[in-house]
């Protein structure tokens, strides 16, 4: 762009630099931060990017394991695309990227609510509510299968007990539910977090702004609605992103605590490429539904980076 | 390009001896490899160089899947017991259970393996021999004289396509009905023999509030013990075989008579409420309180029946069905293989001699191996009244059938599993659907195979 003529440089920095000046300010090659990088780069690429590509190759293939494996194209994606399974494989996916978006956002959300005050007691309540974040997947999923036995589980024994018999279910040997019994396991593990990240997000609001909307007159309900919930946008955005990946992802539990059964009823899309790739030894085939998994995360990955990126640039 | 496959064998006899430097020289060449590049490789691999057999030495790797501390001891006491007798030192490992099978596809197509591998019988281990990947051991069948010694239908599972023997079938177990005299005899029933005797013992014991058959279906494994059970009774062995075999179709009119059977067995509330919520050994409690009359399993629910209960733990045969149709019971086999290229052939074959003899059968059933000899020459002297009784029950069946998932190709049996779980949970299923998308599944496995 043109000067308007004014002159900016100071006396140190001259408006035109010699080709030696240049030659002489100008930064050397720092090798530092590349020789950091370097070997947790090398490993980055040896046991993440060579194996995704290898999974790619492999999809491509006939394999058992044992023999070696035979190239037969797209076939396996052939064959994906009329297998039923692939279809309610990714419905469960959907059934639990719905409970698990709504339930952890709203609770997380209202309890951070309810806890956005300093308090001894409040304070040891949100510890409790977020320490099933230290628990490993194979316990939560040990435990909560215990808890939901159909007889001598604590849930139903609670229900009987409490008059309410007829709630009681076969929550993870009825087809029809067992994805969500093992959902709302991971639901009771993640509203900790999520109620941790609103807190966080909560203090970052102006307080004079809330102070402005009650002189305003708006009441308790308008002033969530209207003025914190929107300025807690970015937080409930990088949440649903990262939960939609999660969804995609999810295994442990459904593992632990129906193995994907009865049938295929709580199967989810990473327990259809374990089985088909370690139990049924067809490691062609798994690894194609491992791509088709990759390519759906890929999608939304692709928009949580664009997003974050965006963001961070904005905040420059 | 040198085909890799090739290549492999190659390296892997030149490790094993049983081709010299220079003939692994030439045979790459020839393959396309330049001479550059196969010197460079052999001077990498080594070579134990000359023209020796490949006998090994006396020492050798043995390699099992004993995962509980009692299966351990059992096969550390044969392990020791050898070593003292051969004076061969044997390197033991022991893999879980769970991660065997992948373990032993990686040992089988790596250049090295243990010596010695104990392995599934019927089609799982026949996918390996199938493959060219296990050691001929007729010789030491012929040497020992074990085709008078095993069962016919143990040796069946033990043979390649090309008759020679590949396998030693070493321990055998049974599934039956297994269910406690006392609960019987508080309500007043016996041992059915015939399917009208078996529901009419049902509607005693659901009326007294007990759950005839427990079962626990998380892993749908038990559901193919129920469903080989009826299929057996049903429609016959030869059916049966002919099934899982992939000869005849899940579509068969006779398959869904099995199911519609089936169906009316749980709408009658035949079985464990919700059973797809348990693990097979969380319904034995049931069966030990007498809040449970029967289940289908296999004799291996001894081993974990409390102590004090298991001298009230009876079994008979299942009902049957149609008198005219022989009686057939499941009897899966456990045993031993050798990786084909295995560098201590000769010290692991005498392992193997020593596994399949009188006396090493003696030793690993009075040790606790909790399944029974496959070698018919040990005397009955050395079980327990309880497992003597299981020689008889078998004895007495005119056909033997490895179980669903040994019967059935791998990957079909999965699926088959998973029908078996998802028509349990839902009788009224779309059964035509449900059969045919399951047979179509299994021919399109089956005819790669051909």
């Amino acid at each position: 762009m043109a000067t308007t003529g004014v002159q900016t440089e100071t006396p140190s920095v001259p408006r035109h630099k010699t080709s030696a000046a240049k030659r002489r300010t100008k930064q050397p090659f720092n090798f530092t931060p590349w020789l950091f990088l370097a070997v947790p780069l090398l490993i980055y690429l040896v046991w993440v990017v060579e194996p995704l590509f290898y999974s790619f190759y492999l999809s491509l293939t006939d394999w058992d394991g044992v023999t070696n494996p035979t190239f037969i194209g797209l076939k396996n994606y052939q064959t994906l695309l009329q297998d039923p399974v692939l279809y309610v494989s990714f419905l469960n996916n959907l059934k639990v990227l719905s409970v698990f978006l709504i339930v952890p956002i709203a609770g997380g959300l209202g309890l951070a609510v309810l806890f956005n005050r300093p308090s001894r007691m409040i304070n040891v309540l949100k510890a409790a509510i977020y320490s099933p974040m230290v628990l490993s997947f194979i316990v939560i999923g040990l435990i909560w299968s215990w808890f939901y036995l159909p007889n001598e589980g604590a849930l139903n024994t609670l229900l009987r007990s409490a008059g309410l018999g007829f709630l009681a279910q076969s929550w993870l040997s009825n087809a029809q539910i067992s994805i969500f019994s093992v959902t709302f396991a991971a639901c009771w593990r993640q509203i900790g977090y999520v109620m941790l990240l609103y807190l966080a997000g909560l203090n970052t609001i102006d307080a004079s702004l809330v102070e402005a909307a009650k002189v305003d007159g708006a009441n308790g309900w308008q002033v969530f609605l209207r003025i914190i919930f929107p300025l807690l946008a970015p937080i409930t955005t990088i949440i649903v992103i990262a939960t939609i990946i999660d969804s995609l992802q999810f295994f442990d539990l459904v593992y632990i605590m129906t193995k994907g059964g009865p049938g295929y009823a709580s199967t989810v899309l990473a327990n259809f490429m374990f089985t088909e790739a370690f139990t049924n030894f067809r490691y062609g085939y798994g690894a194609a539904i491992a791509v088709v998994q990759f390519l759906l995360s890929f999608i939304f990955i692709v928009f949580y980076l664009t997003y974050m990126l965006r963001k961070g640039a904005d905040n420059l | 390009m040198a085909d890799m496959h090739t290549m492999q064998t190659l390296l892997l006899d030149l490790q094993a001896g049983r081709i010299s430097r220079r003939d692994f020289i030439s045979r790459s060449v020839a393959l396309g490899l330049s001479f550059s590049a196969a010197s460079a490789l052999l001077a990498a691999c080594g070579s134990t160089g000359g023209t020796t057999t490949g006998a090994g030495s006396k020492d050798f790797t043995f390699t099992t899947n004993a995962t509980t501390p009692d299966e351990k001891k059992v096969a550390k006491g044969l392990v020791d017991t050898y070593m003292k007798q051969s004076g061969s030192k044997v390197k033991v490992n022991y893999v879980p259970g769970s991660d065997y099978p992948s373990a032993v596809r990686t040992y089988l197509s790596s250049p090295v393996a243990p010596d010695a591998l104990a392995y599934y019988g019927g089609l799982l281990s026949q996918f390996f021999i199938g493959r060219g990947l296990i050691l001929d051991i007729s010789d030491i069948w012929e040497k020992n004289g074990w085709a008078t010694a095993f069962p016919q239908a143990f040796q069946a599972t033990s043979k390649g396509k090309d008759g020679k023997y590949y396998f030693l079938p070493q321990n055998w177990y049974w599934w039956a009905t297994f269910y406690r005299p006392s609960t019987f005899r508080k309500h007043n029933v016996t041992p059915p023999k015939t399917f009208d005797e078996l529901y009419t013992v049902c509607n005693k014991l659901k009326a007294d509030g007990v759950v005839p058959f427990v079962v626990g279906a998380q892993a749908p494994w038990t559901l193919a013990g129920w469903f080989d059970i009826l299929d057996l009774r049903i429609n016959g062995p030869q059916f049966h075989s002919d099934l899982t075999g992939g000869k005849a179709h899940y579509t068969d009119a006779k398959v869904k008579k099995v199911f519609g059977i089936w169906r009316d067995m749980i709408k009658r509330g035949y079985f464990t409420k919700s059973a797809s919520a348990y693990t097979w050994d969380q319904q034995i409690p049931p069966l030990v309180k007498g809040e449970g009359g029967m289940y289908v399993i296999g004799r291996f629910i001894y081993d974990s029946f409390p102590a004090d209960a298991q001298a009230d733990l009876d079994f008979f045969s299942f009902p049957t069905y149609d008198p005219a149709i022989p009686t057939a019971e499941e009897a899966p086999v456990d045993g031993y293989f050798i990786p084909k290229h295995a560098k201590n052939q000769q010290a692991a074959k005498d392992f193997l001699s020593y596994l399949g003899s009188v006396e090493g059968e003696k030793l690993f059933v009075t040790s606790g191996g909790g399944a029974l000899s496959a070698n018919t020459q040990v005397p009955s002297s050395v079980y327990s009244p309880f497992d003597a009784k299981g020689v008889e029950f078998v004895k007495k069946a005119s056909a033997v059938s490895q179980f669903y998932d040994r019967d059935t190709d791998a990957t079909v049996s999965t699926r088959g599993m998973a029908f078996f779980g998802q028509f349990f949970n839902n009788p009224d299923l779309d059964l035509n659907k449900g059969l045919s998308d399951l047979d179509q599944f299994a021919q399109s496995i089956y005819s790669k195979q051909l």
